[in-house]
């Protein structure tokens, strides 16, 4: 292959790789469009086929942009502007040969394109294919300045660009000032809400969930995890039932006084983005976030929908009472008819007292066959839940929370449907909680007057091995389950929690060094501001240190091991006469040195002219017998 | 050690001087190369005394000395000779051509055929010429002094790196100083200053100074300094290929040759860096040019530290 085939090829390529995790993002024919026009060129850079005509290019660049338009409605915004970016890009590497400004062009939007990855995602993966990239693409550039370089030799050289200028990206990472909220918004385009609704609950809802083993949220306790079984995440309630489905809060009020019981746990949350507004909190959430707020249902609101990774901390007790809630009544509601079935068995437990009727309730689910999985006969009939509890008997946590939460409210108990995420795996590489979309759950909360909102989990009387131990191990053996869920401890699982582990450091440290961050980090140097002589201290002080570091590597002298002593003694002279002023090159003869040495210090002439002949005896005719000779004159040479 | 033979050398030396004004390191190296026993080529503008060198040397070293002008048309048996068949004998006799002397110049090397370029590098080589399956040995000494002129290439066939690594040096003569042209321009004609020159030295002689030439000592600490050269041209990207190992000998035989021509019976890093333009230069060829690259060579030279 020639050198300029096979640097055009490497321009095309790195060019590809830019632009790859744009291309994941767009349109299937798009996509496929784009990567037949860079095959083409790669094709042509190969076999030296005469470049397009410039109106084909023109005509081209007119049909993409009409394209691009009408595929995303705008040629701005991250996904139409990538589009358009991509598609330019694309036509002008047509026009990029050989070492031209076009081509300085096509590496400066390489570079360009692929810093604008992280518009798409900010994983470690997207950090190390945009590394390779800037590797690939560095490469093209010197390719392109020299065209006779050994690839492999420039390969390394570029990488060596590259580590070349890490610490002085820690440092501006670390220093730069950074402003309080992101520059410009990254637009979430597909606005896709995940994870738990807020909306309504009703049966399936839940299970959906059940087999997404994506990450919702990671958890870091202060002190000791408390253990599984309590491990109640708080997220949407609902009180209001239609008959089929749950309803979130019609109405909102003041939140009731929560008087912690035990001791608080203090924990972080890191939430990955949902769309909505509410957070997660342990049950009974003690002390709040900056910024958020408690709802009348004890629900963790934050002032504004979650769009990007969020790190909170918080404290709940574990144990607790409640006095008085003014939305109680709220609790009673039931509707007018419907599920009599239901209402009749509820009706039997109208004589003992609330906890009895609580308690009989769950012996009722305990006793009867029911039987948790998560795949349930569908619930057909208007009265559904006469039909879970009497007829099918089998359904996932959602089916339970409605239908006990309904039997208590129709036995006088107030009652509501709490959904959320129970439970998580813990990482101990890591030390952290995970917890993933298929830990969604829903229980019950039941009002017990001297004891206020206390928490039931009619799940955990039907199948006690959801709370005790997980999903994996609480559904019936047929059920299929994503590998991530599997109780059993594969390496395949293993290794991935040892890359969580990975990803939320990458998330806490890298991601999450916000201007808050930054602010906690530089007051810790002792920098109060942006403005003082400190912080401009430390910033060009690391900087000159980098700086001067490397300029030392490249300017130290070298000085050769020398196994030859008679080669040392020499040195000795040869710095001797560098204090004069007069100093060898490294590439200069002894004679040649001589001569100068002697023109420079004329008195000294005799002496040097004795010792290099000395020197050129042993070192080059071999006679060591000289040596010490030679470093006795060495020694009484003082110039 | 200071041989006898030297003094008659540096007379030699000396009377060449006296013919080509003004180009005392050029004759030292082409002496240097001769009593290395390495073919000499040289390099440039017509008109600045390349055949008169040549002429010159084989002149005052006693040597038979026979010249070829190469044009295209030159054909093999030109050169090598030619059996004839001889009535009265009733056989084929070989009639030795031009080739059989011991100093053999081929002028404007370039101008001939690669069919005769190369009969007469085979020859080099091999130091014999066969003829109709017959061997013929050639005189010792053999030395093939060529020429070329760098500048019109239109109609020449450039000698692959092959045949130019036959070359032990390369040298170029370059225009005389102002004062050396003075005194050509003033003084008697070249040629027949040439024609009345005695020699200096004998067959005998150059022979019995090769011998020494042999026996200068060649430290550990001055192969190091070659090899550091050699490996530069190697890993030195600009260039097409390194220096061959054939040519890192030649290297040293010349630098031998050098340091007893001064009179010292070691070799030393300046020799080394005096011969070294001459060895590398026709061998270390630009990647992007495909032509000679002497400047890098300098640069290359200068770039290297003396171990």
């Amino acid at each position: 292959m020639k050198t300029e085939q096979r640097n055009a090829l490497l321009l095309t390529g790195a060019v590809a790789l830019a632009l790859a995790p744009h291309l994941a993002a767009q349109p299937l024919w798009l996509m496929a469009l784009l990567a037949a026009l860079l095959a083409l060129r790669a094709v042509q850079s190969l076999t030296e086929t005469r470049a397009l005509p410039r109106w084909l290019l023109l005509a081209l660049t007119v049909v993409l942009i009409v394209l691009v338009f009408q595929a995303h409605r705008s040629l701005i915004g991250r996904d139409g502007g990538m589009a358009l970016l991509a598609s330019l890009v694309t036509l002008k590497l047509f026009e990029a040969q050989g070492k031209t400004r076009d081509s300085h062009i096509v590496v400066m939007l390489a570079y360009f394109c692929t810093g604008t990855a992280f518009l798409h995602s900010q994983s470690p993966a997207m950090f190390g294919l945009v590394m390779l990239d800037t590797v690939a693409i560095t490469l093209a550039a010197l390719q392109l300045e020299r065209p006779q370089g050994a690839p492999l030799q420039q390969t390394r050289l570029a990488g060596r660009m590259l580590l070349e200028a890490v610490p002085l990206a820690i440092l501006l990472f670390v220093l730069f000032p950074r402003l309080p909220g992101p520059l410009w918004h990254i637009p979430v385009e597909r606005g896709a809400r995940t994870g738990l609704s807020s909306d309504r609950m009703e049966p399936g809802q839940v299970s959906q969930l059940a087999l997404d083993d994506s990450v919702a949220f990671r958890v870091e306790f202060d002190d000791q995890p408390p253990p599984r079984s309590v491990l109640y995440w708080r997220g949407p309630v609902f009180d209001y039932f239609d008959g089929r489905r749950w309803l979130p809060p019609q109405r909102f009020y003041v939140p009731p006084r929560i008087a912690p019981q035990g001791p608080s746990l203090r924990y972080h949350i890191t939430l990955e983005p949902h769309q909505q507004r509410w957070l997660l909190a342990l049950d009974m959430p003690t002390v709040l976030p900056e910024s958020a707020q408690i709802s009348g249902r004890l629900q963790v609101m934050s002032a504004a929908p979650v769009m990007l990774r969020q790190r909170y901390t918080l404290a709940s007790s574990l144990t607790w009472r409640i006095d008085s809630d003014p939305g109680l009544a709220l609790a009673r509601q039931l509707p007018a008819a419907g599920n009599p079935r239901t209402r009749a068995l509820a009706a039997q437990w109208q004589a003992l007292p609330a906890e009895e009727r609580v308690r009989a309730a769950v012996a009722y689910l305990r006793s009867n066959g029911f039987v948790y999985t998560l795949e349930p006969p569908l619930l057909r009939s208007a009265h559904s839940i006469d039909e879970f509890l009497f007829d099918t008997r089998q359904g996932f946590c959602e089916h339970f929370a409605g239908a006990f939460t309904f039997l208590m409210r129709a036995a006088g108990v107030p009652a509501r449907v709490v959904t959320g995420y129970q439970g998580g795996e813990y990482n101990t590489a890591g030390r952290y909680l995970i917890v993933r979309q298929a830990d969604a759950h829903a229980w019950t909360e039941v009002w017990l007057d001297g004891l206020g909102w206390q928490r039931i989990d009619p799940t955990a009387a039907a199948a006690p091995a959801r709370i005790e131990s997980g999903l994996a191990r609480s559904i019936p053996q047929g059920d299929s389950l994503p590998w991530m869920l599997r109780g059993d401890d594969n390496w395949v699982r293993l290794l991935h929690l040892q890359l969580d582990v990975l990803v939320n450091d990458w998330n806490q440290w890298v991601i999450g060094f916000d201007a808050r961050r930054q602010r906690d980090f530089l007051q810790r140097l002792g920098i109060g501001d942006f403005l003082s002589a400190r912080y401009l201290g430390w910033l060009l002080g690391g900087v000159a240190l980098i700086l001067g570091g490397f300029a030392f590597v490249i300017l130290r002298p070298r000085r050769l091991k020398l196994a030859d002593p008679a080669a040392r003694h020499y040195q000795r002279f040869c710095r001797k006469l560098a204090r004069r002023g007069v100093v060898r090159m490294p590439q200069e003869g002894p004679l040649d040195f001589a001569r100068r040495a002697s023109n420079a210090l004329p008195h000294l002439a005799l002496q040097i002219d004795a010792i290099t002949n000395e020197y050129l005896a042993i070192r080059y005719g071999g006679e060591q017998h000289r040596r010490e000779s030679l470093r006795v004159q060495v020694t009484q040479f003082n110039p | 050690m200071n041989s006898a033979l030297l003094p008659r050398f540096l007379e030699a030396l000396q009377r060449l001087d006296s013919i080509i004004l003004g180009k005392q390191d050029a004759l030292r190296l082409a002496l240097s190369c001769l009593l290395a026993r390495g073919h000499l080529l040289i390099e440039d503008l017509p008109g600045v005394g390349k055949t008169t060198l040549a002429h010159a040397l084989a002149r005052v070293l006693g040597l038979k000395f026979q010249r070829v002008q190469f044009t295209s048309d030159l054909l093999p048996a030109d050169i090598t000779g030619v059996s004839i068949y001889d009535r009265q004998d009733g056989r084929f006799r070989f009639h030795p051509g031009p080739i059989f002397a011991q100093v053999l110049l081929a002028d404007e090397i370039n101008r001939a055929t690669p069919k005769t370029q190369s009969a007469l590098l085979e020859a080099m080589a091999e130091h014999q010429v066969t003829v109709d399956g017959e061997s013929h040995p050639l005189p010792r000494p053999f030395y093939v002094i060529a020429t070329q002129n760098p500048l019109q290439q239109i109609g020449a066939f450039p000698l692959p790196e092959s045949q130019l690594d036959r070359f032990l040096m390369r040298l170029e003569l370059g225009y005389p100083d102002e004062r050396a042209e003075r005194e050509l321009l003033l003084g008697q004609d070249r040629r027949s200053l040439l024609s009345t020159q005695e020699p200096v030295l004998g067959i005998a002689e150059l022979l019995a100074a090769q011998a020494e030439v042999e026996q200068v000592h060649i430290s550990p600490a001055l192969v190091d300094y070659v090899q550091a050269l050699v490996a530069a041209t190697r890993n030195d990207p600009s260039f097409a290929c390194g220096l061959s190992p054939r040519a890192a000998l030649g290297l040293i035989q010349a630098s031998r040759a050098h340091a007893w021509l001064i009179g010292r019976n070691m070799v030393i890093p300046e020799d080394v860096q005096t011969i070294f333009p001459g060895v590398a230069g026709h061998r270390l060829v630009q990647r992007a040019s495909g032509r000679p690259d002497h400047a890098a060579v300098l640069r290359l030279l200068a770039a290297i530290a003396i171990p």
